[in-house]
């Protein structure tokens, strides 16, 4: 058979089972935020195809594009040059990570905004 | 004088029995019919298995939020429950295991009925995990196997899977052993019976014939997995008490509990041992099997386990101050004067204060204060669990977390349940198979020699057989 050449998690029924299009809930149940988990599995094979790494156009999330003030930003952030890269680099050490102090390293950063309300201090 | 004279042996089998009483005694139990007592105790325990059956099937049906666990407390009544369970089997492995190292050769007269203890135990204990899981009919998930998942697969680095391979090895080391044992035992049974029930045992005993070269077998088994076993009655509650510790949460993330968690299992263990030998001596008449001096050796083993385990929780306590860490501190003061203050002074006085009661020998060989303190025990070390998961969990790191659990009926319904099927198996067992190992405990009938000298000499020289019972021996 010819499935039987493909890689063990590549033969067409895994392939079938694994299709992240289809929801695994019934409509009108919530699910954990997967982040998109379809949307990044279909920018994965976008780059893939045109054979070159994963860039920040190639993945967003729904959350991402619906917010009409683009308060979120999505990508990855082993990617130094990815947007969300130099916003939490830009962030630095004010950037709000949740338990951060036990070393959880959570995903998701919060960037603090900066208002300097001591006009003393413009120079 | 400088003989040196070795101490006269204690008598570990009393009532001056021959070889053929021992038999006659033990196997009885599971030809006569059974007494009222038992009849009426199983009852008890089956409507206790029946609500069990009843609560799962509820839990099935209606999901896992039939528990009142949150989004907080995602650990309540049930891990409480698995954990004290599993700590029980501790002491059937500890007496089958550590004790047979130990040369402590008054083990043979309870070591039958803790391993099956053990047995039941574990499997009262999986139950939770397994309908923790809420889509039971997936549990096979849990174990790692060519699957059509794609890449997901059992996390190694998780201790909870590492409690899966701890558990079913632990189970199918104890099951074993045990079964190992009773097939002499069937196989006695079996030469006594007739009819359908000797073929069953016929079955079960393997073809036993007693032949030298079948107890050479038995005994080079047997002792391989008393081998295996050993490490097992240290690893076991070491992976359990992993799930906690190797968390980050202030109040599990501590090295303390592995030997803690040991310690603490081995006294439920003995304390369950004690509750169910003082009611099976009784109502088998097994006085003379399982002495007092049984009950006061493992009295002597749950104050100094039990101690143990005081001195584990003030070292937290102490250790939780020193650190000079906020969280952990708040952690601990949270656990004692907290929203469960009340389940952490139970503890403190069920395992702490009252074992050491046993300081005192009358009270460790009086069946009274040993029954009524064995079950006190069994209550303080499901408190200890409770402490550890309900406390913690409730005040985690983010006050905007934090919340109150306490279980629903199904979840009682389902702890409840547990009780009756570990007591239907008990009692079942008790009419099946002898409950002292047979062929064990002949062994050690004449270690104190006194079929020879002092009073209970018998006049022949070879001394088998006594005035009443004057019977063939073979």
């Amino acid at each position: 058979m010819e499935g039987d050449e493909l890689p063990f998690y590549a033969d067409n029924l895994v392939r079938m089972v694994m299709n992240p299009d289809v929801t695994v809930r019934t409509r009108g149940v919530i699910e954990k935020c997967s982040f998109c988990i379809q949307r990044i599995q279909e920018g994965k094979l976008t780059a893939k195809r045109e054979n070159r790494a994963i860039m920040d156009h190639d993945v967003r999330s729904a959350c991402q594009t619906a917010c009409p003030t683009g308060a979120i930003i999505f990508g990855n952030l082993n990617n130094p040059d990815s947007e969300v890269s130099k916003v939490t680099k830009a962030a630095g050490e004010i950037a709000f990570k949740v338990l951060e102090e036990i070393n959880v390293r959570p995903a998701v950063n919060y960037s603090a905004k900066i208002t300097n309300s001591n006009e003393e201090l413009y120079s | 004088m400088s003989q040196a004279v070795a101490p006269v042996r204690h008598v570990l089998i009393e009532g001056n029995k021959s070889y053929h009483n021992i038999t006659e005694d033990l196997c009885t139990p599971t030809e006569k019919a059974p007494s009222r007592e038992w009849i009426i105790a199983f009852s008890i325990a089956s409507a206790f298995l029946g609500l069990y059956i009843f609560a799962i099937v509820w839990t099935v049906w209606k999901g896992i939020g039939s528990w009142n666990l949150n989004r907080t407390v995602n650990w309540g009544w049930d891990i409480t429950n698995f954990v004290w369970w599993i700590g029980i089997g501790h002491a059937g492995t500890l007496i089958s295991a550590i004790l047979l190292l130990f040369r402590q050769r008054w083990r043979t007269g309870v070591n039958r009925a803790a391993e099956a203890m053990t047995i039941f135990a574990v499997i009262c204990a999986g139950q939770f995990p397994v309908f923790h899981m809420g889509r039971v009919w997936l549990a096979f998930f849990i174990f790692p196997f060519p699957n059509t998942r794609g890449p997901l697969w059992v996390n190694f680095n998780s201790p909870l899977l590492w409690d899966v391979f701890a558990i079913s090895t632990y189970f199918s080391v104890s099951l074993l052993f045990w079964y190992t044992g009773l097939v002499p035992d069937l196989a006695t049974v079996r030469d006594r019976a007739s009819g359908f029930r000797r073929k069953m045992y016929e079955i079960f005993s393997f073809g036993w014939t007693g032949s030298a070269k079948h107890w050479q077998r038995h005994e080079a088994l047997s002792l391989v997995l008393a081998g295996i076993s050993t490490p097992l009655v240290l690893s076991v509650h070491t992976i359990v008490s992993f799930d906690f510790a190797t968390s980050v949460v202030p109040g599990w993330h501590t090295t303390i509990f592995p030997p803690y968690f040991v310690a603490g299992a081995i006294f439920s263990g003995f304390a369950m041992v004690q509750t169910l030998m003082v009611i099976t001596r009784k109502v088998l008449k097994l006085e003379e099997y399982i002495t007092l001096n049984h009950i006061e050796s493992m009295n002597k083993v749950i104050v100094l386990t039990g101690t143990i385990v005081g001195v584990a929780y003030l070292t937290e306590l102490f250790i939780s101050w020193y650190s000079g860490y906020i969280y952990e501190q708040f952690a601990f003061y949270n656990r004692v004067f907290g929203i469960y203050w009340w389940s952490y002074f139970g503890m403190m006085f069920c395992n702490v204060v009252s074992p050491q009661l046993f300081w005192s020998r009358k009270i460790r060989r009086s069946i009274w204060w040993t029954f009524f303190l064995s079950i006190v025990v069994n209550i303080g070390m499901w408190f200890e669990r409770f402490v550890i998961i309900a406390t913690t969990l409730a005040r985690d790191f983010l006050p905007s977390s934090w919340s109150y659990y306490s279980p629903s009926w199904v979840e009682i319904c389902i702890f409840a349940g547990t009780i009756g099927l570990f007591f239907v198996c008990y009692m079942i067992f008790t009419r099946v198979a002898p409950v002292v190992a047979i062929a064990e405990i002949k062994a050690i009938l004449k270690v104190a020699g006194d079929q020879y000298i002092g009073p209970n000499a018998t006049k022949q020289v070879h001394g088998h057989s006594h005035s009443e019972t004057v019977k063939k021996d073979h």
